[in-house]
């Protein structure tokens, strides 16, 4: 950590450092970089996470049952997946009585047939570093 | 979850977004919730150190960088073979997360894999290279049909 730290860059680089801020901006401005910042760690904070999947027999309803989710501020990704079990998603919540009410209310939708459950046991890989293809 | 006292949950609204891109960032965020440079930087080196904060790193979109594919493999591997499966899997670099999940009845696949791929092929073929190298051949590959939400965490 360092006070400038796209002076360090710079100088790793060998440019200076308006230029390595001028094309941070541009990578930001053109969605390429989202942010840079702490990745916090919700299991260290003290937060619970695990794992869902929904079947959503009727295709027609997936869109709006997948925006109802959406509303939680505790879903973090939500997916349309190729399978009998078609919508899955991840709840990071601040306690685990949190996580089962809204697993118990996302059970009462309509058209939710079925929800399994995958709290993680173990973690053996998180955050990749890609390697980025020339653009 | 852990205790933050008013400015240190400042500091990670701060933190968990995008730090200003100018010359002296930590010194910005210092003049918005009042702490110091110093101190701002003192406290992230020690929740990296904890762990609290796992990385301080730039965020890219896969998307845009040419991984437009991602699908997630589900195994069933037998409780002995977890650990060696899971090492081949994090060893590839299109592998992005690799968690060993609890399982409900009736659902045999227990190690979960995100796979980032330029194409469905290239997905196939990581999955196809691991299947190979463990003989664990019961597993399946779900794509990703639509993305609904994909956001970074919010602690506060």
């Amino acid at each position: 950590m360092s006070s400038r730290p796209f002076l360090e860059l710079a100088q790793a680089l060998e440019i200076n450092e308006d230029e390595v801020i001028e094309r941070v901006r541009a990578l930001k401005q053109s969605g390429i970089l989202r942010r840079i910042g702490a990745v916090f760690s919700p299991e260290k904070m003290g937060m619970v996470s695990t794992l869902i999947a929904l079947k959503i027999p009727d295709p027609t309803q997936l869109e709006q049952v997948a925006e109802e989710i959406n509303k939680y501020p505790e879903v973090t990704h939500n997916y349309q997946r190729n399978h009998s079990y078609n919508l899955w998603f991840t709840l990071v919540a601040h306690s685990r009585e949190r996580l089962r009410e809204i697993i118990s209310e996302v059970k009462r939708i309509k058209s939710v047939e079925d929800l399994l459950e995958f709290p993680a046991l173990r973690t053996f890989k998180i955050d990749a570093r890609f390697m980025v293809p020339h653009l | 979850m852990i205790n933050l006292n008013e400015k240190e949950q400042q500091l990670v609204k701060y933190l968990q977004e995008s730090i200003p891109l100018v010359e002296r960032p930590f010194a910005l965020i210092s003049e918005e919730i009042g702490m110091t440079e110093e101190s701002i930087l003192q406290k992230v080196k020690e929740w990296l150190s904890s762990g609290i904060i796992r990385r301080f790193c730039g965020v890219v979109n896969h998307q845009r960088v040419g991984k437009v594919v991602n699908a997630m493999s589900i195994w069933a591997v037998p409780p002995e073979k977890i650990e060696e499966v899971a090492s081949r899997l994090s060893a590839r670099p299109e592998v992005s997360h690799c968690y060993e999940r609890k399982c409900p009845n009736n659902w045999q696949y227990n190690l979960f894999a995100m796979i980032h791929g330029s194409s469905e092929y290239e997905c196939r073929q990581v999955v196809e290279a691991v299947a190979h190298q463990t003989g664990i051949n019961d597993y399946q590959l779900l794509f990703t049909v639509k993305e609904f939400k994909k956001t970074s965490l919010k602690i506060i």
